[in-house]
């Protein structure tokens, strides 16, 4: 099979031509090696790739928070410049248990502090649509590899948008499972209350694929829900007519392309049998503030770790990025200020919860746009005193509050850049989500936005 | 806003900051600070701190469980430090 076929495909579609024998596994990793080889200098989606191509699994792109054992894991930090972790992350296991292994490790923002990928201390990544603009962050390599035809489909985790974001401005689905829901265990924390692995994939269905094997509960990872996983693919495939509630809130200040692009997708759904519901939900701009103060505080606990002493660099590598959170986490943290920002803002995160759980009596799913905008150029990020937490105002409120969510392609704007729509659900939702996900994608075809895209890479 | 005490910071977080470093943090943080104070606009008096997302309470695991995933070093060869 040529390479542009084999770039075609999903994940589900190769390995059912592996096992029937139409394709080799080796061929089709030798396939992505080549390209990735090839192609990462312009797009920078990989900071470790792979040497040999695998005979048995497939190789998927795995972002670098992930520890992988044996294999440099970085966070795309000096600190870890030299890290090979002696263990493997659940996730990463419960992948090779299944046949599926590493191809290479993803660029992403440095500890997964950013929306861009452009506070990594090995550069930013390009996105594929156009090289002059970020992919968003901080899964921003794993959403390149996946949209540039560099990975069949990738590894990357979610604290408030670092899935669902790159996911949206690359054109492809990104999956962030409601928290518990996937272990955490040898992923390079960063907000421990709000972390969630998660794929990036070409289609739903793959999505649902690759949630099914790394859901579960974990004894390593004592956050992990004991609730019982679903068939994921099989639920996709369900086709339950919901009520979908959208808030004008969530529409406040976005760009009229992207706000056009989902008003049409919640049409759509509504032609195939949906109804659509108003909802009244808290401002976003809340979660801004608070998810600002949570994450900076646990992250000022979690990378307290780094002493540069056990292994890796001393805390003078951290970068700039990383030591403004780290200081306003103390700051928040600090006797004498803790009641005033950390614990007030752990109280707004239960008036956040209650109130997606008062909308989740009403509807069964909420509709919105993943980012406000489309693609930022390079560099445009300096505009804003914190870029990362400002861009993430749409996927903050359900990552406050745990909530699983999926974002798909539903368009693109006059430059041709993707727009994404994000469906958010109650608790462990994830098969309703990935549902009217896929029934929305079969409709529109959606993913001929990336395959379009993917062929443009030689 | 401007009495943000950034070395004692520093120290409590274990950062080595440069005096241009510290500058720059300070005026940073009173930037971030000065929006997050938008959350003094919420009434919480009556609401509880969330502990647990999930609602989870007491998760135990049995001491002495199967450890095969510790780590099984021989010994570790670290730098010296004293």
């Amino acid at each position: 099979m040529t390479d542009s076929s084999i770039v075609g495909l999903t994940l589900l579609e190769l390995l059912d031509a592996i096992k029937r024998r139409e394709l080799g596994a080796r061929e089709v990793n030798i396939c992505y090696l080549q390209r990735s080889k090839r192609l990462n200098p312009e797009l920078n989606a990989y900071i470790t790739l792979g040497l040999s191509p695998s005979d048995q699994d497939i190789q998927i792109a795995v972002k670098d928070n992930f520890c992988t054992k044996g294999i440099r894991t970085t966070a795309a930090s000096k600190v870890l410049e030299n890290f090979i972790p002696p263990y493997e992350s659940t996730v990463t296991q419960r992948l090779l248990s299944a046949g599926i292994s590493s191809l290479g490790k993803t660029n992403m923002d440095a500890w997964a502090h950013g929306s861009s990928t452009e506070t990594s201390d090995f550069g930013p990544s390009k996105n594929p649509f156009d090289t002059t603009r970020i992919p968003g962050g901080s899964s921003g390599g794993s959403a390149v590899t996946v949209s540039a035809g560099l990975s069949v489909a990738a590894l990357g985790s979610e604290t408030a948008g670092s899935i669902r974001g790159p996911a949206s401005w690359c054109g492809i689905v990104g999956l962030k499972p409601t928290y518990g829901r996937v272990s955490r265990y040898g992923v390079i924390a960063m907000g421990s209350s709000l972390d969630s692995p998660g794929p990036l994939t070409k289609t739903v269905d793959d999505a649902a694929y690759l949630l099914s094997l790394i859901a579960g509960h974990d004894p390593y990872d004592a956050t992990t829900t004991t609730a019982p996983t679903e068939d994921y693919l099989a639920e996709a495939h369900e086709g339950r007519k919901v009520r979908i509630g959208v808030a004008d809130i969530y529409f406040n200040g976005v760009e009229p392309s992207v706000k056009d692009s989902v008003e049409q997708a919640i049409k759509t759904l509504e032609k195939l049998g949906h109804s659509v519901h108003v909802v009244k939900l808290m401002d976003p701009k809340y979660s801004i503030s608070d998810y600002t103060i949570i994450q900076r505080a646990e992250v000022s606990s979690n990378l307290a770790r780094y002493d540069g002493i056990r292994y890796g660099a001393g805390r003078e590598t951290l970068g700039s990025e990383a030591k403004r959170r780290i200081m306003l986490g103390t700051y928040t943290l600090a006797h004498g200020y803790y009641d005033a920002y950390y614990k007030r803002a752990q109280k707004v995160r239960t008036l956040i919860i209650d109130d997606f759980k008062r909308v989740f009596g009403e509807v069964d799913v909420i509709v919105a746009p993943t980012m406000p905008m489309t693609a930022l150029k390079l560099g445009e990020f300096e505009k804003y005193p914190f870029f990362g937490e400002v861009m993430d105002v749409l996927l903050e409120p359900s990552s406050m509050a745990g909530l699983p969510a999926i974002s798909v392609p539903c368009g693109v704007d006059a430059q041709g850049l993707p727009i994404g729509m994000q469906i958010m659900g109650p608790h462990l939702s994830e098969s309703r989500i990935l549902d009217l996900a896929y029934q929305y994608e079969q409709e529109t075809k959606s993913y001929e936005i990336v395959q379009k895209n993917i062929l443009k890479w030689k | 806003m401007s009495d943000i005490p950034v070395a004692k910071i520093a120290n409590l977080s274990a950062l080595t900051l440069s005096p241009e470093e510290l500058e720059g943090i300070q005026s940073r943080l009173e930037e971030t600070l000065s929006y997050i104070d938008n959350l003094k606009e919420v009434d919480v008096t009556k609401t509880p701190p969330t502990s647990s997302v999930t609602g989870s309470v007491n998760v135990f695991f049995e001491d002495g469980s199967a450890q095969e995933r510790t780590l099984q070093p021989g010994s570790y060869k670290v730098d010296r430090i004293i």
